[in-house]
C-alpha cells in the first residue's frame, strides 16, 4: 500500500503551482471585470470624491495591480484572506459561517443522487431497451438537460406557491430554538425542494453513466465465467457486474464533489438558501474583492481535495493500480 | 432421418448430445449458429471439437452450459447428462449442475477472471455456491482445488488478484475454480491458445492427467490439431455449425475422410514440412444467417457432386463412438440407419 503516501504526496506537490495559478487567474478576472468596489460601497454621488479617494487609498486600490496582487498573495500565505469590504469581517470567518448550510444542501444532494443514480443505472442496464430502461433513461435525460434554476422556479411555483406544501425560501423558520427538534424538522422541510431539484440533475447524470458502464461490465468475460460456475443471477450482478461497473465512474463521482460548489450558486439563489452560493452572488454584485477571491480559492481547494480523495478511493477499489505488491 | 434417432451412445456415455441446434437472435437476423450437432463423451475420455473460428465450437460449449449471449437465443435438441436432458431443466436446476457437475474453462483467463477479486475468494465463491461450507472447511476446499490444478505457491495465488499472476498461473487458477466441486465433465474452450508453448504443454498434461486420474470427461475445444493429437481420444470436426466428421484420433490423422478434414491436415503438414507456401483451403466460411442448401462446405470443395447442392450430408451421419464423415463421397455406415 505504499502507493497511498506517494499519490497524496504527488498531488499535494502538484497542488502548489495549481493553487498559485488559480489565485493569479482569479485575481486577474476580478480586477479586469468592470465596476468599482468603492462606488458599490458608498453608493453613487453619496459622498465626495475626496472621501472616495481616501477610501481607495485605505483599501490599497490605488496601488499598481501587481503590488495589490503581491500584498494579497502575501497575506493568503499567512492564512489571512483579508477583510470583506461589505461585512467588515474577516473573509475566513464569513465563509466558515456559511459552510454548514451549503454542506447540508450539497451533502444531502450528493448522497441521494449517487445512491439513486447508481440504482437506476443498474436497473436500466439489467433489461436494456425494456420499458423500465426507456422510462428511467427518459427521466434521466430530462433531469440533466432541463436547467436547474428553471426547474427550481417551476417546483417553487407548484409545491410552495400553489400547493403550499413546502416553504418558499430560506433554510429554517425564524424563532425556533437552534438544535431543538422543531428546528431540525423545519430545516428538513426547507431542504426537500432544493435537494429534490438539484438531485434530479445529478441523478440523471450518474444514472446515464452507470447504465453504460453496467452494460459494458455485463458483457465482460468474467460474467460468462460466473454463469458457467453456477453462481446465482443476483450474486453475479451484485458481486461481479456492479463493482466492475462502478470502478470506471468513480472518477466522475469524485469530480462532482469539486463541482458541487458551482452548482450551489444557482440553486441557493433560487431557493434563498443561506449558503456559500448566495454569498458568492452577493460578493460579485457588490464587488467585494476579498470575499470573492476567498470563495474562488475555496472552490479551487475543494476541487483539488476532491481529486486526491478520488484517487485514493480509486486505489482502494481497483487492485490493478496497486501494482504487484 | 435425422440424427436424433441414430444416437447410440451406449450406457456408459457421460454426455450425449444429439440434434443440438442453436439460433442466436442478432440485429442482422437469426444466426443459425449450430445445426444438428451431436457427439458423446464417456468418463475418462477426452474428445476434441476442432474447426476454424466461427464454426460453432464455442457455441456448442455455451449451448451445453446454457450460457448464451442473450436470453432470447434458442437452443433445441437433446443434451443427456447424468440421465436427464439438460435442456428440460429449470434455470435453478441447471445452476446446480453448472460449476458443480459440468465445469468450463476459457481461452483468455485474464478476462475470464474478475479483476477486482482475489483468486482465493473467487474459488471460494464457487464452492459456496454448490456446497454448504464455511470457515476452515471452505479454505481447505479452496486449497485442495489449487493443489489439484498443480499450483505450488498456494498462499500467494490465493491472495493474489488476477493481474498479479502469469498467464499460466491464471489458467491454472481458472482450472482450480472449475475443479473445486469435482465435476464429472470439463469443457475447455481453447484453454491454451493464449499461452506460450511451454506453459501450453504443462496445462495440456494437467488436463490429460485429470481425465485419467479422476475418470473425468473432457471436451477440448481447439483449432490446434497438435493439441488434439497430444490430449484427445476422439475427434469431432465442425464446419459452419455442423459436425462433419468424427473419428478415433489415430484414424483421423491417418485417414481423414471429409475433404475439409483433409484440407485441415494438409495445411498442418505443409507447415511442419517447412514448405515455402502454406497450403490452405480456398474460400470462406458461409454466412450462417442464410446457410447454403445442401452441403455447407460445397462451395469450397474440389470434389462437389450434384447431390451436394441439394441434400445436406449431415443427415446421414451417425453419432456413435465409431467414425463417420458427412460427405456424399464417403460411403459411410450411417446410411443403414435411415
Amino acid at each position: 500500500m505504499s502507493a497511498v503516501p506517494r499519490i497524496v504526496g504527488t498531488r499535494l506537490v502538484q497542488a502548489v503551482p495549481l493553487l498559485l495559478a488559480t489565485v493569479i487567474v482569479n485575481f486577474a478576472i476580478i480586477h479586469l471585470a468592470p465596476g468599482d468596489p468603492v462606488t458599490m460601497m458608498v453608493g453613487e454621488g453619496a459622498v465626495s470624491a475626496d472621501q472616495m479617494e481616501a477610501l481607495r487609498l485605505s483599501l490599497g486600490l490605488n496601488n499598481p495591480l501587481y503590488i495589490q496582487f503581491l500584498d494579497y498573495l502575501g497575506s493568503v500565505l499567512k492564512g489571512d484572506l483579508g477583510t470583506s469590504y461589505v461585512y467588515h469581517q474577516p473573509v475566513s470567518e464569513i465563509i466558515a459561517s456559511r459552510i454548514p448550510a451549503t454542506l447540508l444542501l450539497m451533502g444531502s444532494t450528493y448522497v441521494l443522487s449517487t445512491v439513486l443514480g447508481l440504482a437506476f443505472g443498474i436497473i436500466a442496464a439489467l433489461r436494456p431497451s425494456s420499458l423500465q430502461d426507456r422510462m428511467l433513461m427518459t427521466v434521466a435525460i430530462l433531469g440533466y438537460s432541463v436547467p436547474t434554476f428553471w426547474l427550481g422556479f417551476i417546483a417553487l411555483m407548484v409545491f410552495a406557491v400553489e400547493l403550499g406544501w413546502l416553504p418558499i425560501s430560506g433554510m429554517v423558520d425564524s424563532g425556533l430554538e437552534p438544535g431543538s427538534l422543531g428546528y431540525w424538522t423545519s430545516v428538513l422541510h426547507h431542504l426537500v425542494l432544493p435537494v429534490a431539484v438539484l438531485s434530479l440533475f445529478y441523478t440523471g447524470l450518474i444514472a446515464r453513466l452507470m447504465r453504460t458502464s453496467m452494460l459494458n461490465s455485463l458483457r465482460g468475460d468474467f460474467i460468462v465465467t460466473a454463469r458457467a460456475m453456477g453462481l446465482s443471477r443476483w450474486r453475479i450482478i451484485l458481486r461481479h457486474a456492479v463493482p466492475n461497473a462502478i470502478t470506471p465512474i468513480v472518477t466522475v463521482l469524485g469530480l462532482q464533489i469539486g463541482l458541487m460548489l458551482s452548482g450551489a450558486v444557482l440553486t441557493e439563489t433560487v431557493f434563498g438558501w443561506p449558503g456559500l452560493g448566495v454569498l458568492t452572488v452577493q460578493a460579485v454584485a457588490q464587488r467585494d474583492y476579498p470575499l470573492l477571491l476567498g470563495m474562488f480559492l475555496l472552490t479551487s481547494v475543494m476541487v483539488i481535495i476532491a481529486n486526491v480523495l478520488t484517487d485514493l478511493v480509486y486505489l482502494a477499489i481497483n487492485p490493478r493500480l496497486r501494482g504487484n505488491g | 432421418m435425422n440424427s436424433l434417432t441414430s444416437v447410440s451412445a451406449g450406457p456408459e456415455a457421460l454426455l450425449s448430445v444429439a440434434g443440438l441446434t442453436t439460433e442466436l437472435r442478432t440485429r442482422k437476423g437469426t444466426v443459425h449458429a449450430l445445426h444438428n450437432v451431436g457427439f458423446t463423451v464417456r468418463p475418462g475420455e477426452a474428445i476434441a471439437i476442432v474447426g476454424e473460428s466461427g464454426c460453432g465450437k464455442s457455441m456448442t460449449a455455451r449451448s451445453i452450459m446454457r450460457v448464451l449471449p442473450r436470453p432470447i437465443d434458442k437452443v433445441s435438441g437433446y443434451i443427456r447428462f447424468g440421465g436427464t436432458d439438460l435442456l428440460t431443466l429449470s434455470d435453478a436446476a441447471m445452476g446446480r449442475i453448472r460449476g458443480a457437475r459440468i465445469a468450463m474453462i476459457f481461452q483468455d483467463p485474464m478476462s475470464h477472471l474478475d479483476p477486482l477479486m482475489r483468486i482465493g475468494d473467487q474459488i471460494a465463491e464457487v464452492v459456496r455456491a454448490h456446497k454448504k461450507l464455511a470457515g476452515g472447511a471452505l479454505q481447505q476446499a479452496v486449497r485442495e482445488a489449487l493443489t489439484a490444478a498443480q499450483i505450488a505457491e498456494i498462499d500467494r495465488v490465493m491472495s493474489a488478484y488476477p493481474h498479479q499472476l502469469s498467464g499460466g498461473l491464471r489458467q491454472r487458477a481458472l482450472i482450480a475454480m472449475a475443479l473445486a466441486c469435482e465435476p464429472q465433465l470439463l469443457i475447455a474452450d481453447e484453454p491454451t491458445t493464449a499461452l506460450d508453448v511451454t506453459t501450453q504443454k504443462q496445462i495440456l498434461q494437467l488436463l490429460r492427467q485429470l481425465v485419467t486420474e479422476r475418470q473425468m470427461g473432457l471436451v477440448l475445444i481447439t483449432h490446434d490439431l497438435g493439441v488434439v493429437a497430444n490430449v484427445c481420444d476422439r475427434v469431432y470436426v465442425m464446419y459452419a455449425g455442423q459436425v462433419i466428421e468424427h473419428a478415433d484420433v489415430h484414424d483421423f490423422f491417418e485417414r481423414p475422410q471429409h475433404p475439409y478434414s483433409q484440407g485441415l491436415l494438409a495445411s498442418l503438414k505443409s507447415l511442419s514440412e517447412g514448405n515455402e507456401r502454406l497450403s490452405s483451403i480456398p474460400g470462406v466460411v458461409p454466412n450462417l444467417i442464410a446457410p447454403p442448401s445442401g452441403c455447407r462446405f460445397r462451395a469450397r470443395c474440389q470434389h462437389a457432386l450434384d447431390i451436394c447442392a441439394v441434400q445436406d450430408p449431415t443427415i446421414r451421419l451417425c453419432h456413435d463412438n465409431s467414425r463417420d464423415a458427412a460427405c456424399w463421397l464417403v460411403a459411410g455406415k450411417g446410411d443403414g440407419n435411415d
